[in-house]
């Protein structure tokens, strides 16, 4: 039986919108002493005055705009219950990610995010099918301006 | 940016975004993520799936541990093109896919090279490089492609 019922396939097309908070000196610390790249490029000044427009790792844009949730709101896997079809199990995996900055993001910089479904594909798999949904994000600045373009393939099952 | 800081980021010297040429290689980075430091990643990009931190769950799901999540991959080859151009490098692209199961407590050496090289509207050098994350084994965990230009 296809995973893919008229219910799910209804999800295609479908838009959300969200809002960051703005990139904070706390948000970068944190990234930066995770991920273990120490590049100069991302220190920060050691007082505020001045650091409006200090660029930030550009991986920051996907952690700043993921929502919080409590515990009891995730799905059994830990992923958060957001706009998404449900399908199988309705657990999930990240498949393949392309990105593009337009410009560097930047300390206090604050993202609207319109996420699109574009498309979800049945596959067969070695140990079970599943569907590979591609989403569509756009990310723009306070003043309107386009600063990320994201496609990202969704494994679900 | 001081000359001392780029010197203590870079692999080697800082190779020059307007004139490498294709197909040179860029330094080998290493990375043997312990679980704490995928908890610590996974806490600071607020991805909260278990695949990255409870064993018993990732057994049910039939994987022999927990696993690195694409995104530190990711991450990890911007850092290698980033310590190979230097900190006046602006990274603009990223795409990177997953290719296998990615366990923590391995290393794993991310090896890039210069693909290709193009001019934007407004005269900088774009510059873009093809990655792959291999395990032992050489087993290629994820691919990914970077494109880079001077900031």
């Amino acid at each position: 039986m296809s995973l893919l019922t008229p219910e799910v396939m209804s999800w295609v097309g479908r838009s959300i919108e969200f809002w960051s908070d703005p990139i904070s000196a706390t948000e970068v610390r944190r990234f930066v002493s995770a991920s273990g790249d120490d590049n100069p490029r991302y220190a920060l000044p050691e007082t505020p005055e001045g650091s409006e427009g200090t660029p930030v790792p550009p991986m920051l844009y996907y952690a700043v705009t993921r929502p919080l949730v409590p515990a009891s709101e995730l799905a059994d896997d830990g992923t958060v219950q957001e706009h998404r079809p449900m399908i199988g199990t309705g657990q999930t995996m990240g498949g393949s990610v392309e990105v593009e900055w337009l410009r560097p993001l930047a300390l206090n910089d604050r993202l609207r995010g319109v996420r699109t479904l574009a498309s979800l594909n049945e596959k067969r798999g070695r140990r079970r099918d599943f569907v590979v949904a591609e989403w569509i994000t756009e990310y723009w600045d306070r003043e309107g301006a386009l600063v990320v373009r994201e496609r990202y393939e969704q494994i679900l099952f | 940016m001081s000359e001392n800081a780029t010197n203590r980021y870079c692999s080697e010297k800082p190779l020059s975004l307007d004139r490498v040429p294709v197909g040179t290689c860029l330094p080998t980075l290493t990375k043997c993520p312990s679980q704490v430091e995928v908890v610590l990643f996974c806490a600071a990009i607020r991805n909260f799936h278990r695949l990255h931190f409870d064993q018993a769950f990732t057994e049910e799901q039939g994987f022999d541990g927990v696993i690195v999540p694409g995104f530190l991959m990711g991450n990890w080859c911007l850092e290698a093109a980033s310590r190979a151009f230097g900190p006046d490098a602006e990274v603009c692209r990223l795409k990177f896919k997953n290719t296998a199961v990615a366990p923590v407590g391995i290393a794993y050496t991310i090896e890039g090279a210069v693909t290709s090289v193009g001019q934007q509207d407004d005269g900088r050098r774009l510059v873009t490089c093809d990655f792959t994350v291999a395990g032992p084994g050489a087993e290629v965990v994820t691919l990914s492609t970077v494109d880079i230009r001077l900031a």
